[in-house]
């Protein structure tokens, strides 16, 4: 994933608790316990410590931990062996590694289709 | 109109004579010769600044400590119309922020280039700061012995008691976190993150550190000592524009020597407050 240069990262460290709406324009890692919602416009890493209970919007997302909520991701969402999602996602495009955990309901974005070559006949 | 506000404190009576007559001559050399005053024990940098604004001065440069110039951007707070300048006596992580030296000549020749930035301040109980406001538990003194860490700090280090704050940010959500350490940055002149403690950009980092175990300690402790807790992998990182410490009672808020504060306390950023003369190797923009 892409690293923002533009806008700093907001780390939220094992040991913290956090209630409410966390939003950020710049990438955000969390490996403590989040309650409510997550926004970035940028990527969002969620450690394996990491308990969430919140819905969360990013343009890409690494998912190691665990989350009650509901997922929207622009891009990609990649779900690693020790991420437990319980809840919907949406995402362009998705990734699950042997071992995860995935309960809810998933829609993607329809893939553009290639464009025909005018030249050929 | 220039007005300079002398702060004699730190030097002796001879040092503070030699400055003077460095200081007039390099004003009169880079033409940007105005009037000088000396703050005295019957003169603060209140009265001073007053005294600037009914003599119609548009730049008021001090000359002195990083405290000097925080009392005179204290002074100026709500005027607009007025320019800051700073030319630091001794060793100055202001001075190193803004780019300017810690040479008189050098720094009156950055006064009269006059490169005027706008840059944010951060406000706690109605007193302003440039650098930023340290959670204090008592760090101790940090030595080196034959260039390696005293083993004495180390383990007052590890021995630091935990403190649990609780805190409201931007009003929109609440934390919990159990500290060693912590800091509240505008901006800092150690520091291993370009957008952290950027002071154009509108926001307060917040930086604060738990208790690390002895080998994470050891590793990191250059890290530590120099205030970059960004690099330190078990810290948090917020970016607030306002931030509400509600718990714990008393714990000292300090910039620099001065404690500011107690929690529980409101400290908010104030975007572009400060119009300030600065030099070309400022760690900004």
């Amino acid at each position: 994933m892409a690293r923002n240069q533009d806008n700093p990262e907001t780390i939220v460290a094992s040991s913290m608790r956090i209630e409410g709406e966390l939003k950020s324009n710049g990438n955000i890692r969390i490996d403590g316990v989040v309650t409510g919602k997550v926004h970035t416009s940028q990527d969002l890493i969620v450690g394996p410590s990491a308990q969430i209970d919140a819905d969360l919007v990013a343009s890409n997302a690494t998912i190691a931990g665990t989350i009650n909520g509901n997922i929207m991701v622009k891009g990609t969402l990649l779900i690693t062996q020790t991420g437990r999602v319980v809840g919907n996602i949406n995402c362009g495009t998705l990734g699950i590694i042997e071992g995860a955990y995935f309960s809810g309901a998933c829609k993607m974005n329809e893939p553009k289709e290639e464009l025909s070559n005018p030249n050929v006949q | 109109m220039y007005y300079y506000i002398v702060d004699p404190q730190k030097i002796s009576q001879k040092e503070f004579e030699r400055v003077q007559n460095i200081l007039y001559s390099s004003l009169s050399e880079y033409r940007i010769s105005g009037e000088v005053v000396r703050i005295t024990g019957l003169r603060s940098v209140n009265q001073l600044v007053e005294n600037a604004f009914s003599h119609g001065a548009k730049t008021i440069v001090a000359v002195g400590n990083d405290n000097t110039l925080t009392e005179l951007i204290n002074a100026v707070r709500g005027r607009e119309d007025v320019v800051v300048g700073f030319i630091p006596l001794v060793e100055s992580e202001i001075g190193k922020i803004l780019g300017i030296k810690e040479d008189i000549v050098q720094a009156v020749k950055t006064i009269g280039l006059r490169r005027i930035e706008e840059i944010d301040l951060g406000s706690v109980n109605n007193n302003l700061f440039l650098t930023k406001l340290n959670l204090e538990q008592i760090m101790p003194p940090a030595h080196k012995w034959f260039g390696r860490w005293d083993i004495r700090f180390f383990r007052k280090f590890l021995n630091l008691p935990e403190i649990t704050i609780k805190f409201t940010a931007d009003e929109q959500y609440k934390g919990e976190f159990t500290l060693i350490s912590g800091m509240i940055v505008n901006s800092q002149y150690h520091k291993c993150d370009n957008k952290i403690a950027d002071p154009t950009d509108g926001k307060l980092d917040i930086l604060l550190l738990p208790k690390l175990s002895s080998w994470t300690s050891w590793r990191f402790l250059n890290k530590i000592i120099a205030g970059c807790y960004e690099k330190i992998p078990a810290a948090s990182i917020l970016h607030v524009k306002k931030l509400q410490i509600t718990s714990p009672q008393g714990l000292a808020l300090k910039s620099g020597t001065r404690i500011l504060s107690k929690t529980p306390a409101e400290i908010v950023i104030l975007p572009k407050a400060l119009k300030i003369i600065v030099g070309k190797d400022r760690l900004f923009n």
